[in-house]
C-alpha cells in the first residue's frame, strides 16, 4: 500500500482550483438570478394569478384623510388600494405589501385607520382588503404596488425565488388634484369575504 | 501524592507562568492588553455625552434615516385623551418634526431609539420609578410616539414624508424643572449582518450623538376639557398654538379610534371614561367628541 503523499502537482494545482472555483462563486449574480421573486404584472381591475393565490387590485383611490377605526390625517397623500386575494387550494398568510414609485423608492402599507398590512387568504372565496399607503405626493408617478405571501422586510429576503404581484395603479398628479378637492375623508371598510368566488367578485357575504 | 508536583498547572497556571517568564515591557504590554479587554464588555469604547454635537430648538439634525427637528418640551397634565398612569404624575412631551430622507420606509417605532427619556426631567417609568438621570440611553423609558395631525398612533414613515410627533413620557408630578436636556441616540445601518441572517435594517446604537438643554413649557389650566366637539380638551396643554389646528381635527376624526379604548404605555386613551376595550393607537384622540363617542 502507498504511503505517498501529496505529489508536488497536487501542491501545485490544488490551490489553483480552490481559488478557481471560489472566483466562479463570485461571478454568480446571486441578487439578481438567483434571489429575485418571480414578479407578475397587472392592472387595475385584472386578475394576477400566482401560482399560491388570485389577486385583483379593484380599485385605487386617493385621499387626504381616511376614516375607520378612528381618523387619519396623511403626512403626504394617501393611496387607497382595494384587493382581493382568493388563495389556490390551502389557507395561508399574506403578509407583502408595498408600494414602489418611479424613482423606485419603496413605501410601506400602514395600519393606521383600520387599513390592513397582511391579511389570510383562503381557497373557494375572496377575501377584500384595503391596503393604504402614506407617500409624498411625488410618488403618484408610475406607482405600482408590490403583493405577495412573503413579507416586504428590509431586505426582501421573504420574496426570494417566490411570486409576487406588481399591479400599476395608473396615478397621476390629476389624483392628487382631485383628492385634494375632496376634504370628506375617505370611508376605510373593513376586511370582509366575498360572495361571488374569485377575484372581481362585487358582493360582499 | 507523590506525582502530584506533575500534574497540569491549568490555564491560571500556564497563564502566571507566561507571565512570570516576560521581562518588564512585556509585563507592562501584557497588563495593559488585560486590562483594555477587560474594560471593553463595560462600555470602556462608547461614546460619551461630552462628544454629542450641540442640539438646539427647531435646528436639523440627520439620525439614521430620518431628519429630526425638536421643536419643545411640554410638561402636562395631560394630552388629550392621554393621561399619565399615576394621577399624581404629568406627562412629558417632546414635540419634534421628522422626515424620513431614504428610500425605503422607517418604522416609527425607532423615533423611541433616537430621542431618549429628556435627563433632568423627572421622568419615571411605567412602574412609577424615577429614572436616574445618568442612566444610558438605552436603558431609559420608551416614550408613546403620536401624529399630532390626526393623534393616532404612527407604524411608518415612507421616504419624503414628515410628521409633527408628539413624544409622550410619565413624569413625576412634583418635577417642575425650567429646563431639561434632550438627547438624540444614534442608529447605525447594517448591511450585512452575521452569517447573511439578517440584512439591511438599522440598529440603535444607544450613543448620544447630539445632546441639547430645552426649556420646558409648564402646564396650563384645564379649561375646556370634555364639552362639545371642538376638540380643545387635554390636548390643548401640549399642543397650543399652532397645533391646535391638528387636536380640532383630532376631535372630529378620531372618535373611532377612541372606541378601541385603553392603549397603552402612557395610558393612551384614558379618558375614555367608559373604559372600553383595549388598543394602541387609541386615546391621543384626545378630545370631547371622541370620548363621548366611546362612552356611549
Amino acid at each position: 500500500m502507498s504511503r505517498r503523499g501529496f505529489s508536488w502537482r497536487t501542491m501545485l494545482f490544488a490551490p489553483i482550483a480552490i481559488g478557481a472555483a471560489t472566483w466562479f462563486v463570485t461571478q454568480v449574480p446571486q441578487d439578481t438570478s438567483v434571489d429575485r421573486p418571480f414578479e407578475i404584472e397587472g392592472a387595475v381591475g385584472e386578475t394576477v394569478r400566482l401560482d399560491y393565490a388570485d389577486l385583483a387590485v379593484t380599485d385605487v383611490r386617493v385621499a387626504q384623510r381616511i376614516d375607520g377605526e378612528g381618523g387619519a390625517q396623511a403626512g403626504g397623500v394617501f393611496v387607497v388600494v382595494d384587493a382581493v386575494w382568493e388563495a389556490a387550494d390551502r389557507t395561508l398568510s399574506i403578509g407583502g405589501a408595498e408600494l414602489v414609485d418611479a424613482q423606485e423608492r419603496t413605501h410601506a402599507a400602514t395600519s393606521r385607520s383600520g387599513c390592513a398590512t397582511a391579511t389570510t387568504a383562503v381557497p373557494a372565496y375572496g377575501q377584500r382588503i384595503t391596503y393604504c399607503f402614506d407617500v409624498v405626493p411625488d410618488a403618484l408617478d408610475g406607482a405600482q404596488v408590490r403583493l405577495g405571501r412573503g413579507g416586504d422586510g428590509e431586505d426582501g429576503a421573504f420574496q426570494r425565488r417566490d411570486a409576487v404581484a406588481v399591479v400599476d395603479l395608473g396615478l397621476d398628479r390629476a389624483s392628487l388634484e382631485e383628492a385634494s378637492a375632496d376634504e370628506t375623508p375617505l370611508w376605510i371598510d373593513a376586511p370582509a369575504p366575498v360572495v361571488e368566488a374569485g377575484p372581481g367578485g362585487e358582493e360582499n357575504a | 501524592m507523590k506525582h502530584a508536583r506533575n500534574a497540569a498547572p491549568g490555564l491560571l497556571g500556564v497563564a502566571q507562568n507566561l507571565f512570570a517568564s516576560l521581562g518588564t515591557t512585556g509585563k507592562v504590554i501584557s497588563g495593559t492588553l488585560a486590562a483594555v479587554v477587560a474594560a471593553t464588555p463595560f462600555g470602556a469604547w462608547n461614546a460619551v455625552a461630552d462628544d454629542a454635537i450641540p442640539l438646539a430648538a427647531d435646528a436639523t439634525v440627520e439620525v439614521g434615516p430620518y431628519e429630526v427637528v425638536i421643536e419643545k418640551v411640554v410638561s402636562t397634565k395631560t394630552l388629550g385623551d392621554v393621561q399619565p398612569l399615576d394621577p399624581a404624575d404629568k406627562l412629558l412631551v417632546v414635540v419634534a418634526e421628522v422626515t424620513n430622507t431614504s428610500d425605503v420606509p422607517a418604522h416609527a417605532h425607532q423615533l423611541a431609539d433616537i430621542v431618549p427619556a429628556p435627563v433632568g426631567a423627572g421622568v419615571v417609568d411605567t412602574e412609577s420609578r424615577p429614572v436616574p438621570d445618568d442612566a444610558e440611553p438605552g436603558d431609559r423609558p420608551l416614550p408613546n410616539r403620536y401624529n399630532i395631525a390626526d393623534a393616532g398612533e404612527l407604524d411608518v414613515i415612507n421616504p419624503g414624508v414628515t410628521y409633527r410627533v408628539a413624544l409622550v413620557w410619565n413624569q413625576d408630578g412634583d418635577a417642575a424643572p425650567e429646563t431639561v436636556r434632550v438627547d438624540l441616540a444614534g442608529l447605525h445601518w447594517i448591511e450585512e449582518g452575521f452569517a447573511g441572517l439578517d440584512d439591511e435594517y438599522w440598529l440603535p446604537t444607544d450613543e448620544v450623538t447630539h445632546s441639547g438643554m430645552f426649556d420646558v413649557e409648564p402646564p396650563k389650566s384645564q379649561a375646556g376639557n370634555g364639552s362639545g366637539s371642538g376638540g380643545d380638551g387635554g390636548g390643548a396643554d401640549a399642543g397650543e398654538g399652532d397645533t391646535g389646528g391638528a387636536e380640532a381635527s383630532g376631535g372630529t376624526d378620531t372618535g373611532g379610534g377612541a372606541d378601541d379604548g385603553a392603549g397603552t404605555g402612557t395610558g393612551a386613551g384614558a379618558g375614555d371614561g367608559a373604559g372600553a376595550g383595549t388598543g394602541d393607537d387609541a386615546g391621543a384622540g384626545g378630545t370631547a367628541s371622541g370620548s363621548a363617542e366611546s362612552g356611549a
